[in-house]
């Protein structure tokens, strides 16, 4: 049984992917008529992406990881929403102390435990770059905090460059009702993010 | 070539709101940001008077704070909960070097403890600063008991669970250690509001406010499981939750942190100097009310600041230690768990650098979480439990967690792997 979701779960991927790459040859990033977006620039210019209008940037204060999270706005105070939607960026240079290296962060992700599931991991090009990608669903922090464990799915695209690697990923609250009729707009956002990032490192 | 260092220096110069750069919120003396945060007094708490009082007294020209419950305990019954709650966690987050300072803030005594139907936000605790409590749902907790005590007689109402606590007090004990982590960070909330003493406003309740929260209970927890082999050794569900948040903090402390705007409730908080940069730079008319507040927010700047850059870097040298003891608790009830700790702990670059006593510890947990993995897997194949092939997955992820653990691999694993060659042939046949 488990081999069989793994099957499946590998198609869906491949698939999944492949409609990126596909996206990704269209050429210019473009969030046109599905949502308007900001542009974010570090002033360092590590990198720069474009986001979802109305997304705000909330990057971990406690942390040297240069870094961007761009968290959705609730849908409303009232909602029974325990999650929201974030996209993100994070770059780990040579020598930073969380990971040596790219392959040690994708290992640390995708090793498997009681509580997440995991998918394989695949090798694509993405605007001329080798890239890996995987999934991830696993519970949110603070689970404690309420009785409804609050499980998300992330995706994630890692790349090296010559001086470290970058994290790029979207976070995604799997049981959230009020964000179900949102996926495909937020997922093509989350391609134009992914097509509009840059970096200098 | 960019290291760490090139970027963290070049990053450094920069403006911005969320490294806790103490360099850039360093005041000159007489700042406002310079103003030491003051520590609770050892004698009796006076939260109400100076934290809520003075603070409800000076803000009630600007907005109107939440209403000051005159009557924390319901019953007499609850209140004695309170007491014995907090006289075994005082005691306990006392013998830690983390809960100590979180404590040295705190005062005297621990804020009262009121069991709550949480119905609406079903959160698990709570820290109500103008109250100064914390409240503890009455669901959870009737969760951990009927994990030490299935058949306990109790019903699900705040006076039941409340009577049951403090007429067994061995259950009430194995509660509070499992409770610790939980208790440490609503206590970093109430130091927080001790710390800020008359600038505790609801609105100042920043993003770093709840990032300093959860790395103090995650420290607490660490040190704890040092100092007490016992701790979070439990299989009730708030100990199983405490060392989920603690895998979670070693394993990619960035990713715990995401976690926090992540969740409704946290996804409109923002850091103390963006709030403080809105509502300077905002058209409002400038009232003395306003510049207190500006003034509050750079004091919690000032105060965040100094712990996060204090911490920069610590976190992660306690990666290795902490998920070997991690795996020691889980090698035999969640061994699969216990050897992936294992396996991260061994990628970490510091793992060359390991103490002699660490690394025995990590052979000796190794060893007993893939002896439980074998004997699962024994199991697995003698009963036909699976299909040939999952049991084959299994087998060679077996054979991949003895050989990146660097322990000798069984020649059962071996012949097993024969066996199934053999009968692939057959059947090829």
């Amino acid at each position: 049984m488990r081999y069989k979701s793994r099957i499946l779960v590998s198609a869906t991927l491949v698939a999944a992917v492949l409609a990126v790459v596909g996206i990704y040859t269209l050429g210019k990033p473009d969030f046109g008529s599905e949502a308007a977006s900001d542009t974010f620039k570090r002033q360092d210019g590590i990198f720069e992406c474009r986001f979802p209008k109305g997304w705000e940037n909330r990057p971990a204060v406690y942390s040297d990881t240069p870094q961007a999270v761009f968290v959705a706005p609730p849908p409303s105070e009232a909602s029974d929403t325990a999650a929201v939607p974030s996209m993100w960026v994070y770059f780990y240079a040579e020598g930073n102390p969380a990971f040596k290296d790219s392959e040690t962060y994708i290992l640390m992700h995708t090793l498997s435990t009681e509580d997440h599931r995991i998918s394989e991991v695949t090798e694509v090009r993405l605007n001329e770059r080798l890239v890996k990608s995987f999934w991830v669903e696993r519970p949110l922090i603070g689970s404690p905090e309420n009785t409804r464990e609050v499980i998300v799915k992330e995706d994630y695209v890692v790349f090296d460059t010559d001086k470290g690697f970058f994290v790029l990923g979207l976070t995604w609250p799997l049981q959230e009702k009020a964000f179900a009729a949102q996926e495909k707009r937020i997922r093509s956002q989350f391609d134009a993010f992914l097509k509009s990032f840059r970096f200098s490192v | 070539m960019v290291s760490s260092r090139d970027i963290k220096s070049a990053s450094g110069r920069l403006k911005k709101f969320y490294d806790g750069s103490a360099a850039s919120r360093e005041g000159k003396p007489g700042d406002a940001s310079a103003v030491a945060l003051k520590r609770a007094s050892s004698g009796a708490p006076k939260a109400s008077r100076d934290s809520a009082g003075t603070l409800k007294r000076a803000l009630s020209r600007v907005r109107k704070p939440p209403e000051i419950a005159s009557v924390v305990f319901a019953t007499p019954e609850q209140e004695r909960f309170s007491k014995s709650w907090n006289k075994e966690m005082k005691k306990k987050i006392g013998g830690n070097p983390v809960g100590r300072e979180v404590l040295s803030y705190v005062g005297g005594d621990l804020p009262p403890v009121a069991l709550i139907d949480d119905h609406e936000k079903k959160r698990l605790a709570s820290h109500h600063a103008y109250q100064n409590k914390i409240s503890l749902n009455t669901s959870w907790m009737l969760k951990e008991i009927r994990h030490h005590d299935p058949g306990a007689p109790v019903e699900k109402s705040p006076e039941a669970v409340a009577r049951y606590l403090n007429d067994n007090p061995k259950i009430r004990e194995k509660i509070t250690d499992a409770y610790q982590g939980v208790m440490v960070h609503e206590l970093t909330h109430n130091a927080q509001m001790h710390a800020f003493k008359k600038d505790v406003i609801k609105n100042l309740h920043v993003i770093e406010a709840e990032q300093h929260a959860f790395t103090l209970q995650a420290k607490y927890s660490l040190a704890e499981m040092e100092r007490n082999s016992r701790y979070l050794r439990s299989d009730s569900p708030i100990s199983r939750f405490e060392r989920k948040n603690m895998r979670k903090a070693l394993g990619d402390y960035d990713q715990h942190m995401r976690d926090i705007p992540t969740r409704k409730s946290y996804s409109k908080l923002v850091s103390a100097e963006e709030k403080r940069e809105k509502l300077t730079q905002s058209r409002e008319e400038k009232t003395p009310e306003r510049d207190r507040e500006i003034a509050a927010l750079k004091k919690n700047e000032e105060f965040y600041g100094r712990f996060f850059e204090q911490e920069k870097g610590e976190w992660p040298k306690k990666r290795v230690s902490g998920l070997v003891l991690l795996a020691e608790r889980e090698a035999q009830t969640n061994p699969h768990t216990a050897v992936s700790e294992l396996i991260l702990a061994k990628s970490d670059p510091s793992f060359d650098d390991a103490p002699e006593p660490l690394r025995r510890q990590f052979d000796k947990t190794a060893d007993s979480a893939l002896s439980a993995e074998l004997n699962s897997h024994r199991t697995q194949t003698a009963g036909k439990l699976r299909s040939g092939e999952l049991l084959d997955f299994e087998r060679r992820r077996l054979v991949g967690a003895y050989s990146n653990l660097e322990r000798p691999i069984p020649a059962e694993l071996y012949q097993s792997q024969e066996r199934q060659g053999l009968r692939a042939r057959t059947r090829v046949r």
